[in-house]
């Protein structure tokens, strides 16, 4: 799988999130959990590059361990 | 990298988001995943189906298909009717269109294609009322014997007959209920309980009768869409307002000419068409 089409699935994995959400809803998204067919590094380096971009905002994120 | 913990918690950003999925989603869709023919023209069938929805509903590039939806079928009675059918064909195309699912499910039948496009003509090209429901309609002018025209309305079972004046305006229409509403008026009136109905001419009778709130009926255009006529009747039911027939006219103004009658009764064969 290439790198645009990886970027893709966390899109449309996020997409699906936002269109079952009430409108400007906080989401929780576990990477490496989705079902997507992604890794987790490969999620997180991914919702990073979005946050970098401009695309999402990250309001909170932890691991297991921190909770 | 800012953030490395695998739980996250985001918002997105609008119109920044919409923007960035719709381009990777155009970049992807021509790497590797090749969609049946069928699928395609299906998708494209389908996102036809949503605009006209989205236009018929008043509603934008941000309403969601399900809403749009149901409001469609409170207005259109086909949509109604076929509610689980575009449903599972909603879930199909969501099968092709959304997280490359059309990869590992196989298959699209013509069917689908064949059912998507008749649910679009029942909203481009509908059937109309004039089309349907256009006949001669019995109607009485302000000239005519009373006897007459009650006798012609019990030979064939006519409830409603429109009267007009000798310059073609209609004065309103004379309804079994008119006979009944008059008859409850003489009984709460005459202390000797003898009446006379001493009426001759429709022109005679009180016009009070001809536009009685009991007598229920509404005017319709001719081009009225056939699957919009059952919600109208249900509005009336729901707004707690009995609506026996409408009157087909041009333009649904009721100074034009009557070109078609529907009854209650002609329900039933707007669900089987």
């Amino acid at each position: 799988m290439d790198s645009e089409k990886k970027i893709f699935k966390v899109f449309e994995t996020i997409k699906e999130k936002i269109d079952i959400s009430p409108a400007d809803s906080v989401i929780t998204y576990l990477a490496g959990r989705e079902k997507n067919g992604l890794g987790v590094r490969e999620e997180i380096m991914i919702l990073n590059k979005l946050y970098d971009e401009g695309i999402i905002d990250v309001v909170n994120n932890f691991s297991n361990e921190a909770i | 990298m800012k953030y490395e913990g695998y739980i996250f918690k985001i918002k997105a950003r609008q119109p920044e988001f919409d923007k960035a999925f719709k381009s990777y989603k155009e970049r992807t869709e021509g790497h590797g995943i090749v969609l049946p023919q069928i699928a395609k023209k299906f998708n494209q069938s389908f996102q036809e189906f949503e605009s006209l929805l989205k236009n018929k509903t008043g509603g934008n590039d941000s309403t969601d298909f399900r809403s749009s939806l149901s409001k469609m079928a409170n207005i259109n009675s086909y949509i109604k009717d076929n509610f689980g059918l575009i449903e599972d064909l909603y879930a199909l195309r969501n099968v092709f269109s959304h997280r490359m699912r059309g990869e590992y499910v196989a298959d699209i039948k013509e069917i689908a294609l064949t059912e998507i496009n008749k649910i679009i003509n029942s909203i481009k090209i509908p059937r109309i009322v004039i089309q349907e429901f256009g006949k001669e309609v019995y109607t009485a002018d302000e000239d005519q014997l009373i006897r007459c025209v009650v006798e012609k309305m019990k030979q064939k079972t006519y409830t409603h007959t429109p009267v007009y004046s000798k310059e073609g305006k209609c004065l309103g229409v004379f309804a079994y209920s008119s006979l009944f509403e008059w008859l409850a008026d003489k009984l709460n009136n005459e202390t000797n309980m003898e009446i006379i109905f001493d009426k001759i001419y429709m022109r005679d009778i009180n016009k009070k009768y001809l536009n009685s709130p009991s007598v229920n009926f509404d005017w319709v255009s001719e081009t009225k869409s056939i699957y919009e006529i059952i919600p109208q009747f249900e509005y009336a039911v729901n707004s707690s307002k009995r609506l026996d027939c409408l009157l087909i006219t041009k333009n649904g103004k009721c100074n034009e000419k009557i070109s078609g009658i529907i009854t209650s009764y002609d329900l039933p064969s707007i669900k089987n068409k």
